[in-house]
């Protein structure tokens, strides 16, 4: 996939999942700021994107970004990572999951 | 011969009646019974059992896979023997339809509260040694008779038994005299005969169901993988399965009115079977192995396909199987557990779920009564719970058929469905809750009846808005992109959200009070969920058929508790509406989507449905007759 169609599947996935006009979202715009989107919605994202990615996210990595350009940048390197094979990060256990 | 040979004797040896002779044994000392208990199991097969190609009912859920992991002890030959499953996965829509089109709900994730796909045969040889080990009489190869129920308290009940074959009788196992028939005496009888129902049937206990669907399995050695449905170039489809567990799944393949299930188990065997509801589906087109194989060609022909090259090694069919029950336990010291108890339908693979609840009524009972404390009380209230988690289940099946060809639909009944269980009857049997005294069960008895009542509710609402939406056309307006025929996945339960945490919460411990106190929240949380639903059905359905949707779903009667100011947000900006939708509601949406009201707004439709559209301006804050208004 090149940067343009991961752009444009990004944008098509922030449109659908949070009402935006596919429009107003360009490469500099802000998830939080811009966007107007919330913790959740990132969660949220995360989840949709592994679709494209094949691949579980780290979350470190995913809460460092704040624009639709890191974003889509993260997705590049996550199917690059896929397509290497490396090692994925092991499932994120929510609190209190003691067993 | 003494008076009593016997404190308990159970009448058959399958899952349930070895899993509460052992609980029986294992409990006792807890509960101070003193000197040990007898127990003796009759049962009419013996070993050795074959493997694999034996019983339906592999798959477990929360509450069965506690029973049998945690408070069995069986965990670690679980773990090692069997294969732990990857929740419940269900593909929505139409089997005509290619799989990789139709919306997928399950989990993301390998569960946190374990659950596993149980070999049968393999299971209950290692119950039958266990059992052996923990100085159970067990009797194979001998087949209970008559029942004679003593009607006083100081006269034992006596068991009349027949053996059936002198073959594979080890002495250790060997009958109370060798002669080929055998009469015992004992102090309680269990009845565990499955759908032979021996007591059930002899006290006339079995009350009809109004579910009335009938099934047909076939056992098969190879593996029979969901994936292997789906061409191998359907990228997204393939890469939603990041681990490759999808697999170990219990997996439910849905149409209008039936759901396919593909269940692996250990040794690359599978079972697939066909569940149809009598009102989609005639019986006689699928109760023989030909016929079953035709009528998935026609319903599910990818799964057919894929099939046609695999050698059935078994086939079986049951017809109408669900069934109720007037009592499953009396102070008269008998019980009733498992099948032999009542089946309400195997959607959602809660089988083992009634099989440890009333096995652990029963051994409360039973050890209440050796330490000659049985209360009357408590028998009926316990009896109660039983009798009314059937007829409970039963709501949740009955209708359900006509959501199942709805992604959106039956993504937010399962998302209800599990919390439901989540809120009430799995942390109930987890927690301990039956093993209460009488005064203090009473309370939860009560809130039982309140869930009971919200389940009907939500019921008749999804059911109401699935009836609609089969009969009306596509909206014909919309690309496909902006209407789909669903979610293509919808996360079953979703990180993070209420779902998730009332999952989570199952593992860890807690007292009555804390967990009567969360009850009595989640109430709170129930009629919230019900106007969610209320909120999706009326934004997804036609506008002219909103009246209807009143009248069915039990709106209009003044059934669901309705805030209007919920449905006024739905027509303002996303930010201002999330700010004021319950969380619950957040957590709907983000799982099953959003579909927008388009022509009429969300409130004129509520108010058709409420039938006052007669109102031109409904102020919002006069209480509306047909419904209580809250701020929540
Ligand atoms: C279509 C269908 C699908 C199902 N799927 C699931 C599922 O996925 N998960 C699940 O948990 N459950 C499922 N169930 C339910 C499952 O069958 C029960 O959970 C389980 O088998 C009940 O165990 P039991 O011990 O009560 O009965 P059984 O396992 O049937 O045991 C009864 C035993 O009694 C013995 N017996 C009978 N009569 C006599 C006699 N006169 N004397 C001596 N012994 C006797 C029999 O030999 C047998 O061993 C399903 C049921 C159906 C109908």
């Amino acid at each position: 996939m090149t940067r343009e169609e991961i752009y444009s599947e990004v944008v098509q996935i922030l449109a659908d999942s949070f009402e935006l006009d596919a429009a107003s979202i360009k490469l500099d715009s802000t998830l939080y700021e811009d966007l107007d989107l919330d913790s959740i919605d990132a969660v949220d994202i995360f989840v949709q994107l592994r679709d494209l990615t094949g691949r579980r996210p780290d979350p470190e990595v995913a809460k460092q970004i704040r624009t639709v350009d890191e974003l889509v940048t993260f997705v590049e390197n996550e199917i690059a990572a896929a397509e290497r094979g490396d090692p994925e990060p092991q499932p994120q256990m929510p609190p209190g999951a003691g067993t | 011969m003494t008076q009593t040979d016997f404190d308990v004797v159970i009448c058959g040896g399958g899952l349930a009646g070895l899993s509460l002779a052992l609980q029986l044994r294992q409990e006792q000392p807890v509960n101070g019974v003193d000197p040990i208990l007898r127990v003796g199991v009759v049962e009419r097969t013996a070993r050795p059992l074959p493997p694999a190609c034996h019983k339906v009912g592999e798959s477990t859920v929360e509450m069965g896979a506690y029973y049998f992991d945690r408070m069995l002890g069986l965990g670690e030959s679980l773990r090692e023997r069997h294969l732990p499953k990857n929740g419940l996965r269900f593909f929505c829509g139409p089997g005509t339809e290619p799989l990789a089109r139709r919306s997928e709900i399950g989990p993301v994730e390998f569960p946190i509260v374990p659950s596993y796909q149980i070999d049968r045969g393999r299971f209950e040889t290692e119950l039958r040694e266990r059992c052996e080990d923990a100085g159970v009489t067990l009797l194979e190869g001998w087949t209970v008779d008559t029942i004679d129920l003593s009607d006083c308290d100081d006269t034992p009940h006596r068991v009349h038994l027949r053996h059936l074959c002198a073959t594979g009788q080890s002495s250790a196992t060997a009958p109370p005299d060798s002669s080929s028939s055998a009469t015992w005496h004992t102090r309680w009888v269990v009845d565990a005969s499955g759908r032979r129902r021996l007591l059930h049937k002899q006290l006339d206990l079995r009350r009809p169901s109004a579910q009335t669907a009938s099934a047909a399995w076939f056992r098969v050695a190879e593996r029979v993988r969901v994936d292997e449905l789906v061409p191998q170039d359907e990228k997204p489809w393939h890469s939603r399965d990041i681990d490759g567990t999808r697999w170990l799944s219990t997996v439910h393949l849905m149409g209008p009115g039936y759901w396919v299930w593909l269940i692996p188990l250990a040794d690359d065997f599978t079972s697939i079977g066909i569940v149809a509801d009598a009102a989609h589906h005639d019986f006689r087109e699928f109760n023989t192995e030909a016929r079953a194989r035709r009528w998935l060609a026609t319903h599910e022909p990818a799964l057919a396909e894929r099939m046609d090259a695999v050698a059935t090694e078994d086939f079986r069919v049951m017809h109408d199987f669900s069934y109720l029950t007037e009592r499953a336990f009396s102070k008269h010291r008998w019980a009733c557990v498992g099948e032999a108890a009542l089946f309400a339908d195997p959607l959602y693979s809660p089988g083992s779920d009634f099989l440890g609840l009333s096995n652990s009524i029963a051994a409360r009972l039973i050890l209440d009564d050796m330490r000659g404390a049985l209360d009357e009380e408590i028998v009926n209230q316990l009896n109660d719970v039983l009798v009314r988690s059937g007829e409970n289940f039963v709501e949740v099946v009955r209708e359900a058929g006509v959501t199942f060809p709805h992604g959106s639909i039956f993504g937010a009944k399962t998302w209800w469905d599990f919390f439901h269980y989540w809120t009430f009857l799995a942390p109930y049997f987890i927690q301990g809750i039956y093993r209460l005294d009488a005064a203090e069960h009473r309370r939860f008895l009560e809130l039982g009846s309140t869930y009971r009542a919200l389940n009907s509710s939500a019921q008749r609402v999804l059911t109401a808005w699935a009836t609609l939406k089969s009969s009306s056309p596509p909206r014909g307006s919309e690309t496909p992109h902006a209407q789909p025929a669903g979610r293509p996945f919808i996360p079953l339960p979703m990180f993070p959200s209420i779902l998730a945490e009332r999952h989570v919460e199952l593992a860890k411990p807690a007292t009555p009070d804390e967990v009567y106190a969360k009850m009595v929240d989640d109430v709170e949380l129930s009629h919230q969920f019900i106007q969610e639903l209320v909120v999706h059905a009326l934004s997804d359905l036609p506008p002219e058929h909103a009246a209807q949707f009143g009248q069915q779903s039990g709106l209009a009667a003044g059934d669901v508790r309705i805030d209007r100011d919920r449905f006024v947000v739905e027509s303002q900006s996303r930010r201002t509406r999330l700010a004021s939708t319950p969380r619950i509601g957040r957590d709907l949406e983000r799982a099953v989507g959003r579909t927008r009201s388009g022509e009429l707004p969300l409130l004129d439709r509520l108010d058709r449905a409420l039938d006052t559209s007669q109102r031109a301006t409904p102020t919002i804050e006069q209480p509306q007759s047909s419904g209580t208004l809250t701020h929540l």
